[in-house]
């Protein structure tokens, strides 16, 4: 992994963490490869419309685009590629 | 058994929405071939393009105790009590139950805004939303003497107050109660709604394959109910029951729903194949329609005949519950249905489709009215076209609340991040930490799945109220958190309670200025006392922030509310 990604991961687990109120977890929590919903993480639909809103207001990425993806929801790595592809 | 005893003469209605101003209007219009359609807000500045069906001919009188919510409440409220012929007298022990959202909410943004800067903020839209308390402006109006409680169960609170002026009179509290609800088109919940993804952009097709979510409408609806009445309406039964699942998500099995369903029917003591039709919550959403049709189809059979007349009013929040309860009963009287509004094509993941076409109902005296809820929480209410009347034994009355636990200022720093860890309360904010700390502290034993849960709280979770409206102030309109609005109606600690204890039963989130604490303790007892529920649980909270800091220089002694942090816990 480059540096470049390596960093906007680091702040990317930081963002998520405030937008969804993560309060007893830090970035080491979050493990790249592992799943957001249900397990791992363990988000549930509030989450996934907080960060859709989120996703908007910080990188203005269009809804309509997230929505054409949802696979991107499958987990951190995933989901952090495709904000990466918008900066 | 129809008839039963606990059948609830209404002797008197009255509605306002886009449907039409008065009953007559809406019940022509039910079945017009120019049904209301939809438009861009009025009334309000917003800069989203989201259709909303809004009250025409009836302008809002400025800036008034309530608002426009209270206007086209006491509007309703004069239709019914002219509908009932009836003279409330100073001093007679009437019951008044309201469902809100906006009108008990202090969501004025010029308030906050002036507020977050640390000057004082104009006094007029706090004073008018303590005046405005719908319950209690009617009772103070009207100088009544029973009980007044405002209930915000969020899209349930329409239908729900009227479930709790039923319980007054069953346990005699009082014999004539007004129930009903309000609420009109506000930026607050329709920004909220929107960042929640489930308004449509365009006109709402319930129940349809193609449906992209609701529209919000405005709107009152009032009913009158009394133990001595004479009429040929009536409320037959009651069901009302908590999912105990998540904050905005319905349980998709529905098992809430369905059970109270089945309540509602036993309580009137009919067999569920005895409704002629039910009209559904309905709101257009995604999810929302899926739960309904697929419970429609365990209850009422492949057969089950139902509609959403959301197509007509658009999806009016607290009063939803009340207008429809009123269509309901002008649909038994008319003895049809109208076709559903732009319903088209089946969606194959229901199991069940509404009406298509305008549908006789013959010789049917039942029908029922859903309503979902925010948080989980869901009613049915069962109405009928009867003769006759009955008085209801009144049961005795059980002894008095016992305060288990009285936390002012008890509930330290450390007590409440236990708290928030035990019961995984990520996102809940700290008013209902308070709540679950309470309750933690005092309940020992185990609850009983169907204890009655009621939250009592004159400003309710008022800084996160104000943490939405910094979204409000601080980003686009189309992109402010939607968990800090899901969190900021009254009845979001209601959800988090019963899910962390397991409580599926009866749940109510109270307020009110003028003492709602009392009214609510005796609502307990009353619940417990008809048999709705083996124990009841009152949890009161108040929480400490910027609005109740300068309360006291903005009305000075006006209204006897603590600017203290409050949790008191007491059980029945």
């Amino acid at each position: 992994m480059d540096e470049q990604t390596k960093q906007f991961r680091l702040k990317f687990k930081q963002q998520l963490i405030e937008w969804l109120q993560l309060e007893d977890k830090t970035p080491e929590d979050i493990v790249d490869d592992q799943p957001l919903f249900g397990e791992g993480l363990g988000l549930d639909s509030l989450d996934a419309v907080e960060i859709v809103i989120a996703l908007k207001r910080e990188y203005n990425i269009p809804q309509t685009e997230v929505d054409k993806n949802r696979e991107i929801f499958v987990s951190f790595e995933a989901l952090a590629d495709f904000v990466q592809k918008h900066l | 058994m129809p008839g039963t005893s606990s059948t609830i003469p209404i002797i008197g209605m009255g509605i306002i929405s886009a449907l039409g101003n008065d009953l007559e209007a809406t019940r022509e219009r039910l079945f017009s071939q120019n049904p209301p359609m939809p438009a861009l807000p009025t009334k309000i500045d917003t800069s989203l393009a989201l259709p909303v069906f809004e009250v025409a001919g009836f302008p809002s009188r400025g800036s008034q105790p309530g608002g426009y919510s209270l206007q086209l409440l006491m509007h309703a409220l004069d239709e019914a009590l002219r509908n009932a012929n009836l003279n409330l007298e100073r001093g007679s022990k009437v019951g008044v139950c309201i469902g809100t959202t906006v009108a008990c909410q202090l969501n004025s943004i010029p308030f906050y805004e002036q507020l977050r800067q640390g000057n004082m903020p104009p006094a007029e839209p706090l004073i008018n939303y303590l005046e405005g308390n719908p319950a209690e402006y009617i009772r103070r109006k009207f100088g009544l003497t029973g009980p007044a409680l405002t209930i915000s169960n969020a899209c349930a609170s329409g239908a729900d107050a009227i479930g709790i002026a039923a319980t007054w009179l069953r346990s005699g509290v009082c014999d004539i109660a007004i129930a009903g609800g309000t609420d009109e088109i506000n930026k607050v919940p329709l920004d909220g709604f929107n960042a929640l993804g489930v308004c449509s952009p365009q006109p709402c097709r319930p129940f349809d394959s193609q449906r992209q979510g609701l529209n919000l409408g405005e709107g009152a609806g009032v009913i009158i109910l009394s133990n001595k009445g004479q009429s040929q309406l009536a409320l037959a039964g009651f069901g009302k029951t908590a999912d105990a699942f998540h904050i905005t998500q319905p349980d998709p099995a529905g098992t809430g729903l369905e059970k109270a369903i089945r309540l509602a029917c036993e309580d009137g003591g009919i067999d569920c194949d005895q409704l002629a039709f039910c009209n559904a919550h309905g709101t257009g959403t995604i999810a929302n329609d899926i739960v309904e049709s697929q419970v429609f189809e365990r209850v009422l059979g492949a057969g089950a005949r139902f509609l959403s007349t959301k197509s007509l009013t658009g999806h009016t929040l607290g009063a939803a519950g009340a207008i429809e309860a009123i269509i309901t009963l002008l649909l038994l009287q008319e003895k049809r249905l109208p076709a559903s509004v732009r319903f088209q094509v089946p969606s194959p993941e229901m199991p069940v489709a509404p009406v298509a076409k305008e549908t006789s109902l013959d010789n049917s005296k039942y029908a029922l009215s859903t309503s979902l809820a925010f948080g989980g929480s869901n009613t049915a209410l069962v109405l009928a076209v009867a003769n006759g009347t009955n008085e209801p034994t009144k049961p005795s009355r059980v002894p008095c609340a016992k305060t288990i636990f009285a936390g002012d200022n008890a509930l330290n720093q450390e007590q409440l991040a236990k708290t928030r860890s035990k019961y995984a309360l990520r996102r809940a904010d700290r008013f209902t930490t308070l709540a679950i700390a309470g309750i933690d502290q005092s309940v020992t034993t185990e609850l009983p799945e169907n204890t009655a849960l009621l939250t009592v709280s004159a400003f309710g979770p008022h800084k996160t109220v104000f943490a939405t409206l910094d979204g409000i102030l601080d980003f686009p309109e189309d992109q402010i958190q939607p968990t800090r609005f899901s969190h900021s109606v009254h009845n979001a600690a209601s959800s988090y309670i019963a899910t962390a204890f397991g409580l599926r039963g009866p749940s109510y989130a109270l307020t009110g200025f003028e003492n709602p604490l009392e009214d609510a303790l005796d609502l307990a007892q009353s619940l417990v006392a008809t048999g709705q529920a083996p124990c009841a649980l009152v949890v009161q909270v108040e929480e400490q922030g910027a609005l109740t800091a300068v309360l006291p220089q903005i009305c000075p002694q006006q209204y006897p509310v603590e600017p203290e942090e409050i949790v008191a816990v007491y059980k029945y």
